[in-house]
């Protein structure tokens, strides 16, 4: 009896252990609080230039918060930079995939650029995967999937140990363990995305695309503040971009910036 | 809540059921119920008084019929009453007869209720020459009622009898197929048609015989080049083909040709499903001719229909104010295909604004003609007063029966527009609710400063510690699998059990030596110590430990690879055991404490032998 005591305990340590991990807090700043705090009464103040600049400041400092990549956003917006508020509404969205404020805000803002998207139609099925997956964060997927993982474990314990459960506790495993697959595959695929695939968003008023790196090659296209394009390779100051999957050529870094630089 | 019993208008009421209007109305209660108690005196007082008017009769399709025909014998009961008996028949000599059932028809006016019963009876003639239908009698209110007699010839052959009107089955059905049980045949009322106009298609299912419990399934013909129409209800009567009475149903349905040149029907079915068999009647595919509209005379303005039209057109209102929504209707009524009627063309007005039109249509099938009427309806918000003229309507058609086009014009309309209030927005068309207006758009606001800015960009997944993380539950699962299986087999194998146990179960006795030796019982304490190793080593070779002697408990040390040493120290200890437990005097506690721990380094010893190979 009293081993099975030791086992629950040593088991809720575990559990404990995990959640402390998953919901660590992590490098709190009040200090920061307040100058966003500050910020926010500029913006409101209509000072939308300085709020910018507190806002880029606590960018600056390496902390990393939806929040105030948004306010920044709308500070640039206010200020009519287009690509500078789509790019920060971008990262904004990676840290808070679900939040209305930002999705409503790139789309307003996307809505007003020069270029007009044309992103093909993934199909009904395409969109609906394309809308699951922008559902979690890779860190939500890691803590779903992890959760999937220690149940399963005590569901395993459970098979192992009572015999009368074995039975469902094998149909239950099962099942987790398809949930389980399923939340793995979705996290690779956002790695993925996360580490290889670039975006870059354009902050110039225009910028060029060459057929080559340099600017003796032939202009392509031009793209207009505000577009997104994916960044397929670099070459000294030069990046090779990619646009809509069709579209590409080689641009200078200078007119762009890229939304995953801090990541 | 229940009203009270007591009072006798609430528990009249109560009992009819209407308490819920009372628990809302209790002090109307009164009023209510001598109003509606006047009202069914008023009611009964005419039903009271004009019970004697009561008519009883007796009528006839024809009076003179062939033997191939049949005769049609209603009872007809009319007056104020409130249920109808069954007539008495009189004899009828020369028929056979079949009751086709009644038809009533209850009604309420002035305060009078009267019904009117029809009794249908078919009479079949079996035998030539002049017959009289008798009187007929029926009892109402212990009174006995009688028809007047009728005097019926009957002729041989084919009587002067006229053709029964549209609805009466056509001439005869084809003759190969007389003389069977069942049989079914369609027609058409007209093999020639123009385009746009109602062809009459009529499916008819001849039975002979009674199908008990049969289940019918009427398939539709293939209807290609023609746009349909079922004509409800179906009709029922008998008819007599080569001298067999047959139950005759119909299925009518209106086809309009919707391009000119022959047209097919394909064959309509009929599947009975009896219960043991089933069978399916098909009958032959028909063609109609659909002939062209007529090129010649064909106005300008004629748009498809075909048919006979009216037209009319109305205001929904003459007068009315700037941004007073106006109906202007327009609508067409007539037979033929009023569903394909097109929009007209509505009238331009500079100063009305018109929104969207729709059109509603309504169709009946009476007389087995397709008709009906198709309303349309513009909305108008006029934005400048004055007077104005709505020029009237023009509906151009095609009149299949007359083979001439045809106009319908509407009579022009006159609207007055008085100048209103001060301009507000205009009123959106259906509702009076108004849309929530978007004035100007912008971005989402910014959001609150949260106490803390937490940071959420570190990546749990590059945190090695929580990687680590992932490998602890399976190393958890394999310690507990392994701890189980062990377990078991301790449980099962008593082999494997006393050899895992054999330490533990000595250190226990020469622990209890120990507490011996300090109670100064050395004669107990030596006995342990023996029964310590003997255990060990009978644990091991899997024997029981009772009589086992020092000889074999060497030979079989030596057998498992102990060497010479540890086997004297067996003897040794043995025998210092044995002098122990059988010397009269108390050991020495010093040897006691020695032999214990020789004893303990001698079972430390064994462990490490090979006691599980046999």
């Amino acid at each position: 009896m009293g081993r099975k005591i030791g086992a629950g305990l040593a088991l809720a340590a575990i559990v404990f252990a995990g959640l402390a991990l998953v919901t660590r807090v992590q490098a709190q700043s009040e200090a920061w609080a307040v100058v966003f705090a500050r910020a926010n009464q500029l913006y409101e103040g209509g000072r939308y230039e300085e709020a910018a600049a507190k806002y880029e400041e606590i960018v600056a400092s390496g902390l990393r918060n939806g929040r105030v990549y948004y306010n920044l956003g709308n500070a640039y917006f206010k200020q009519g930079k287009l690509g500078l508020a789509i790019l920060n509404y971008e990262r904004a969205q990676r840290l808070m995939p679900r939040d209305e404020d930002i999705k409503a805000n790139l789309a307003y803002a996307r809505s007003q650029i020069v270029d007009k998207i044309e992103t093909p139609d993934p199909g009904l099925l395409g969109h609906w995967l394309a809308s699951l997956q922008g559902l979690l964060t890779i860190d939500e997927t890691l803590v779903l999937a992890w959760a999937l993982y220690l149940i399963m474990a005590v569901l395993a314990l459970l098979a192992v140990f009572v015999w009368r459960w074995r039975r469902f506790c094998l149909y239950a495993l099962g099942f987790l363990g398809l949930l389980l697959i399923l939340s793995l595959a979705s996290l690779g695929v956002k790695l993925y995305q996360q580490e290889h695939i670039r975006e870059a968003v354009v902050t110039a008023g225009q910028v060029d695309v060459f057929s080559g790196p340099g600017e003796n090659y032939l202009l392509e296209f031009t793209v207009h503040e505000g577009t997104t394009l994916t960044v397929e390779e670099e070459r000294g100051d030069w990046w090779r971009v990619c646009l809509w999957g069709d579209l590409e050529g080689w641009t200078q870094k200078a007119g762009l910036q890229e939304v995953q630089s801090h990541g | 809540m229940i009203p009270p019993k007591g009072s006798t208008p609430r528990a009249y009421l109560d009992r009819i059921g209407i308490v819920g209007f009372m628990k809302h109305y209790s002090r109307w209660i009164g009023s209510f119920v001598a109003i509606g108690l006047l009202t069914v005196l008023w009611l009964l007082v005419p039903v009271v008084y004009a019970q004697e008017d009561v008519s009883f009769t007796a009528s006839v399709d024809k009076t003179t019929l062939s033997l191939d025909d049949q005769l049609a014998l209603t009872l007809t009961v009319e007056g104020q009453m409130r249920s109808v008996p069954e007539p008495t028949l009189p004899p009828l000599e020369g028929f056979q007869v079949y009751s086709s059932g009644r038809s009533q028809q209850f009604s309420l006016i002035n305060g009078q209720f009267s019904a009117s019963v029809a009794f249908n009876y078919i009479l079949q003639p079996t035998t030539l020459g002049e017959h009289t239908i008798g009187s007929a009698e029926i009892a109402l209110d212990g009174q006995i009622y009688r028809t007047q007699p009728i005097e019926v010839e009957v002729l041989e052959g084919r009587g002067p009898t006229p053709t029964p009107p549209e609805q009466g089955p056509a001439a005869g059905a084809p003759p190969q197929l007389a003389g069977q049980d069942l049989f079914v045949e369609a027609v058409v009322d007209k093999d020639e048609a123009y385009v746009g106009e109602q062809v009459t298609y009529t499916f008819r299912f001849y039975q002979g015989v009674e199908l008990f419990g049969a289940d019918l399934r009427y398939s539709k013909p293939e209807t290609t080049g023609f746009w349909t129409e079922d004509l409800p209800p179906q009709n029922q009567y008998y008819q007599v083909v080569a001298g067999r009475r047959y139950l005759v149903t119909e299925v009518k349905m209106g086809l309009f040709p919707t391009a000119a040149g022959t047209q097919t029907v394909g064959p309509a079915s009929l599947r009975i499903e009896g219960f043991f068999s089933g069978q399916t009647l098909a009958t032959d595919p028909l063609t109609v001719q659909a002939m062209p509209l007529p090129q010649e005379g064909q106005p300008a303005d004629f748009s498809g229909a075909v048919g006979q039209y009216q037209a009319t057109a109305w205001l929904d209102k003459s007068e009315a104010t700037v941004n007073e929504p106006v109906t202007l209707s327009f609508k067409v009524s007539g037979s033929g295909n009023v569903q394909a009627v097109p929009e007209p063309a509505w009238p331009e007005l500079e100063s009305l604004r018109s929104y969207e039109a729709k059109g509603t249509t309504h169709t009946s099938t009476e007389n087995y003609r397709v008709q009906g009427e198709k309303t349309f309806e513009k909305l108008f918000i006029p934005r400048e007063s004055g007077q104005y003229t709505i020029p009237p309507f023009q509906l151009t058609y095609f009149d299949p029966e007359a083979g001439a086009y045809r106009t319908a014009e509407t009579e022009p309309l006159a609207l007055v527009i008085r100048p209103g209030a001060p301009e507000g927005p205009p009123v959106s068309p259906g509702d009076q609710q108004q849309a929530v207006a978007l004035v100007g758009r912008d971005i989402r606001h910014i959001k609150a400063a949260p106490p803390v800015l937490r940071d959420q960009g570190q990546r749990l997944y590059q945190s090695s510690l929580f990687l680590a993380s992932w490998a602890l539950p399976p190393l958890l699962v394999i310690g507990a699998v392994l701890y189980q299986r062990q377990r078991q087999r301790l449980r099962q194998d008593v082999r494997y059990a006393r050899l895992r146990r054999a330490h533990k179960v000595a250190r226990k006795r020469l622990a209890g030596a120990k507490k011996l030796m300090k109670s100064q019982d050395s004669k107990a304490f030596y006995g342990e110590v023996a029964r310590a190793i003997t255990g060990y080593l009978a644990d091991k070779m899997n024997v029981p430990a009772a009589g086992l002697r020092l000889e074999e408990m060497a030979r079989e040390l030596e057998r498992r690879g102990a060497d010479q040493q540890t086997v004297n120290r067996l003897h040794r200890c043995w025998e210092e055991c044995d002098l122990g437990r059988f010397a009269p005097v108390a050991g020495a506690p010093e040897a006691m404490v020695n032999l214990l721990a020789e004893v303990e380094e001698f079972i430390v010893s064994l462990e490490g032998l090979k006691w599980a190979a046999k």
